[in-house]
């Protein structure tokens, strides 16, 4: 940051330089029309586009560095599973990508804080009153430009919430369009999304709207100030008392205050987008504790989802089961314990040792089986081959394990992926297996090659999950869900 | 001309927006930037005028000019940036509603390639991208060309009369070959904003598919595995922004080349007249530079759409939608039906007659495509060969709007069920039944201004189940409808499923349901079969 601010000063410097080049540069033309003359003016227009140039490049560089910085500690932020209604996760690389503008915004709002020196420039080659004008009328722009900054940031909230909705609606249209149109509702989710995209507009333009009127009034003054300089300059320079070149770097070096001015305004609200982003890219925080003296412990724990209080320690090798109606709380109470919900009250720990997780939603990556079943380890495949015939995954599509797999799992039914996650968890060789109701997505086949491996796994605790049809055959703790 | 340039004018013409409002945002635009350059050399000249020519006279005729420049610039900025976001939106509203009816009308198959991974999310970023199509793009662009003209003109009219005509033309031609120069560079821009979109892509598809599943890697003590995968794709980012950097900067001399040489031509050319006018029209040359860079950024931003434009394309085209009447006779029947997905077959050779009122479970094991088949009898998926037909028309023949009235379809894992109990089940649909009633029966007891907010699995099936019946459908397919559910909750889907007498079709493990239903069929590897009791 304070390389952005040092390079912010030194382009307004330079840029005020330049306009002084110029107003030498144009007298002289005035003057004698001589080919020095548009020697200089030539090298004023290198000279600006080396400037520019330059600045250019800083940014990119600059942003180059501090993408890669954020980039590089992204999976901090994916160890708890996305919340119901977050956004998703891919746009915390569309953060990264506004957070990497914030030093090239830095230096825009140098530029316009130092631009305040150009005033003593102004007073050097025109004297006070060409000086008090434009003090005067920045004076009046700033205050007018934070009335008009508080009253857009009231819109702009309301238009983000109204953006956030549209986004999450018109995600969910599209993510279950199969069914709008097995609905024969294809037309009703456009003509929502169309309104609600109006009404976003209506208050996006409103918003607007503010945030033009500050810089219609930063433009007005601006204009009126060069305009009431020139006026000035101009009188005195029909006196005699001034001469042409400090006229002409009088009125160029104001336009140049007001331009550095006017350049952050147009960019204030991506300066402010950058430092929203920038808190949203904090990791997210896990609350759980490390336990000692148990695999799984529930103390006095209550979840959001249930207002049972649970109290359960899970050891070495236990056979548990969790039963309870569908939207009892069953899922909710897993992800406590594991540290991935804020419990309402009490608190759950697990151990520091490796768990396997199993629910229907747990997903395969893109990539061949062997890469998915073994997380990137040597393991032989002979292993893998028995386990998957254990799980009943025996057809033609579990011999080959180099295959590689289409995205998401494609191909895999529920029921396959299930038992894929399974297998996954199992090569890891955990000391505690999490079921969250899987019993459900398997057919009679597979659940009963699963009971029957399940007790033969030792020495891994199991945890299931489940409605009414529980894997564990012979649970050593029964744990009610009531709702 | 080739063909990225081509669709940048197609799909600029695509959500063209109403001519008058073009026109003024045009006219606003190119007068606004005249004003602010005007107001510049404006009062150089007064400067100029008054060091030369002492005289209150000369002096307050461009003193009067600058002054209503000064007032006039700033509304007429206002005014432009205003129209330029309203054609911005309009055309916006337009592309969303346009992707739900495009996406709405695939088949299943077609979606399921696009939902896996965040396509649709990008799809839906790609067409909010569309309104800089006209917002940074188009009018700026036009607007830059006004102000090249309207400055020429200027420049052809100082005085004396004609004489300065030549340095104008000069002007307007070194205008025109550095646009020309500078918009054939767009090619490789879009090339190269391709290669960082494909890797922007890729990277944040690694993001989210990690996403779901570093949580469960991260208790199994398996972190660096996702680790090292965004890694990867981390590295090919970088490479490709700065690619894309790199091919940016190509175009970066061009404006000023075309300013110095702007400059040498007024050296050259300059006819003999009153140096005030050649200090203006210096600073116009000056001006054509800064124009030109707006030029540059104006083409980086089609680059940028370029890309948005070129993925929501593939979206674009959509099956023929039939036209039959919905058939008074609703048997459905299946003639050698096969249907493949990912190269596999999951049904081979299927013929089978379901009479009205029947009801039919499906079972099998998972994976072997009772999804796929159900799809295939309310016509969201094609068949790879032979026919489904309702009452002798085909299903895909039907008119959309009827058949999907008439045939409801209940996902295995419904959504859409967030929001207003009224607005969730009726999805603007003409109600054929009394669905609180319905939701009470199945153990929900709402009405229809409480809300829906996160509800669980087995009250989302209740719920899309409920929603199903909405139009008094005939035939009703459900896909595992009491799966997760308890005895209770099965026995009430089946009471309600029973108090209609559709056509009811579904794939089940429930052996509650296999009794329930009158015939069971079986599919294993591809075979369909009848089972016996």
């Amino acid at each position: 940051m304070t390389s952005a601010r040092v390079i912010g000063v030194v382009s307004l410097v330079l840029s005020f330089g330049l306009a002084v080049a110029t107003a030498v540069a144009l007298s002289d033309l005035a003057h004698r029309s001589t080919s020095t003359a548009f020697v200089l003016l030539s090298t004023v227009l290198a000279a600006r586009w080396i400037v520019s140039s330059a600045l250019n490049e800083w940014n990119g560089w600059t942003a180059r560095v501090v993408r890669g910085a954020w980039r590089e500690q992204l999976v901090a932020h994916l160890r708890v599973p996305r919340a119901e209604g977050e956004r998703s996760r891919g746009d915390l690389a569309l953060a990264i990508d506004q957070v990497a503008a914030g030093p090239s915004l830095e230096t825009l709002a140098t530029s316009a804080r130092a631009s305040v020196v150009g005033l003593v420039i102004v007073f050097w080659a025109a004297g006070w009153l060409s000086t008090l004008i434009t003090v005067v009328l920045m004076g009046l722009a700033i205050p007018l430009y934070q009335r008009a900054g508080r009253r857009s940031e009231v819109l702009a909230q309301d238009y983000q919430r109204r953006r956030a909705l549209l986004t999450v609606r018109q995600l969910e249209l599209l993510n279950h369009a199969p069914e709008l149109r097995a609905l024969g509702a294809v037309r009703y989710g456009a003509d929502e999304i169309a309104a609600i995209s109006d009404s976003e507009h209506a208050i996006a333009m409103r918003a607007l709207r503010v945030a033009l009127e500050s810089s219609l009034v930063t433009e007005f003054l601006s204009g009126v100030s060069i305009g009431l300089v020139a006026m000035v300059v101009g009188f005195r320079l029909l006196e005699g008392h001034l001469s042409l070149e400090h006229a002409l770097v009088a009125v160029l070096v104001t336009s140049e205050i007001f331009l550095s001015i006017r350049r952050f305004g147009v960019e204030f609200h991506r300066r402010e987008d950058a430092q929203k982003s920038m808190s949203n890219l904090a990791p997210p925080v896990t609350t759980n504790r490390t336990s000692r003296d148990a695999l799984v412990v529930a103390d006095e724990l209550v979840t959001g989802a249930s207002a049972t209080r649970f109290d359960f320690r899970v050891h070495a090798g236990e056979r548990v089961v969790i039963t309870g109606p569908s939207g009892s709380g069953k899922t909710t109470l897993l992800h406590t314990v594991l540290g991935w919900r804020t419990p309402t009250s009490g608190h759950g720990a697990h151990a520091d040792v490796p768990i396997g997780f199993v629910s229907v939603e747990s997903s395969l990556v893109t990539g061949t089986l062997y890469e998915n079943l073994t997380l990137g380890r040597p393991i032989p495949r002979d292993r893998v081959h028995a386990l998957l015939t254990q799980l009943d995954l025996s057809s033609e599509r579990f011999t080959d394990l180099d295959v590689r797999l289409l995205a998401d799992g494609r191909g895999f039914s529920t029921g396959e992926k299930v038992r894929l996650a399974l297998a996954r968890c199992v090569l890891a060789e955990p000391a505690v297996l999490i079921l969250d109701d899987i019993a459900g997505v398997l057919d009679s086949r597979a659940r009963a090659s699963l009971r029957r491996y399940l007790k033969e796994l030792e020495g891994v605790a199991i945890l299931e999950a489940t409605v009414n049809d529980p894997l564990l055959t012979t649970p050593f703790q029964l744990i009610e869900v009531t709702g | 001309m080739n063909e990225d340039l081509c669709r940048l004018l197609r799909w600029l013409r695509r959500a063209r927006p109403p001519r008058g409002e073009l026109v003024r945002a045009i006219l606003a635009g190119g007068v606004a930037s005249v004003t602010g350059v005007g107001l510049l050399v404006g009062a150089v000249a007064l400067l100029v005028q008054s060091a030369r020519r002492p005289g209150l006279g000369a002096v307050a005729g461009v003193l009067i000019i600058i002054e209503v420049l000064a007032f006039a610039r700033s509304p007429l900025r206002f005014a432009e940036r205003l129209s330029a976001h309203r054609l911005g939106f309009a055309s916006v509203t337009r592309w969303r509603r346009w992707l739900v009816a495009s996406v709405g009308r695939w088949d299943y198959s077609r979606w399921r390639l696009h939902a896996s991974g965040d396509l649709l999310d990008r799809s839906l970023r790609d067409t909010d991208e569309l309104q800089d199509l006209w917002l940074r793009f188009a009018l700026p662009f036009l607007n830059t060309l006004v102000t090249f003209v309207l400055g020429d003109v200027v420049i052809a009219l100082l005085p004396p009369h004609g004489k300065w005509l030549a340095v104008a033309l000069w002007f307007a031609l070194l205008q025109f070959l550095a646009t020309l120069l500078l918009v054939s560079n767009v090619t490789s821009l879009v090339r190269a904003d391709r290669a960082l979109r494909h890797a922007r892509g890729a990277f944040q598809a690694s993001l989210v598919e990690l996403s779901a599943v570093t949580p469960e890697l991260v208790l199994l003590d398996r972190a660096s595995f996702a680790a090292e995968r965004l890694e990867k794709r981390r590295r090919a980012l970088a490479l490709a922004e700065r690619l894309a950097q790199r091919t940016q900067r190509r175009s970066l001399a061009v404006p000023l080349v075309a300013g110095l040489v702007a400059v040498q031509v007024l050296w050259f050319a300059r006819p003999h007249a009153s140096p005030t006018w050649v200090v203006v029209v210096a600073l116009l040359a000056i001006a054509n530079a800064d124009s030109l860079a707006t030029i540059r950024v104006a083409l980086d931003t089609a680059a940028a759409v370029s890309g948005s434009s070129e993925r929501l394309e593939a979206l674009d085209e959509h099956p023929l939608l039939g036209d039959a009447p919905w058939p008074l006779d609703t048997t459905i029947q299946a003639s050698a039906l096969r249907l493949r997905e990912d190269e596999t077959d999951l049904v081979r050779q299927a013929t089978f007659t379901i009479t009205p009122g029947q009801r039919v479970a499906v079972v099998g094991p998972s994976g072997s495509g009772k999804s796929t088949l159900l799809r295939a009898l309310c016509g969201l998926e094609p068949a790879f060969a032979g026919d489904v037909t309702i009452g002798g028309v085909r299903v895909r023949d039907i008119d959309e709007t009827q058949l999907r009235a008439m045939v409801s379809y209940v996902a295995a894992e419904p959504g859409l069920t967030r929001g207003y109990v009224r607005d969730v089940l009726g999805l603007g649909r003409v109600s054929e039944r009394d669905s609180n009633e319905d939701l009470a029966n199945l153990g929900i007891h709402l009405d229809g201004s409480s809300r829906f907010d996160e509800l669980s699995r087995g009250e989302r099936q209740r719920v899309a189940l409920a929603r199903s019946l909405v139009t008094g459908p005939r035939i009703i397919i459900a896909d595992e409808p009491t799966s997760g559910l308890t005895r209770e909750d099965t026995e009430r889907v089946l009471d309600l499923l029973s108090s209609t007498d559709a056509t009811i079709i579904v794939a089940t493990h429930d052996e509650r349901v296999r009794e329930w239903c009158d015939e069971t069929y079986e599919l294993v590897n591809g075979e369909l079969r009848l089972l016996i009791r």
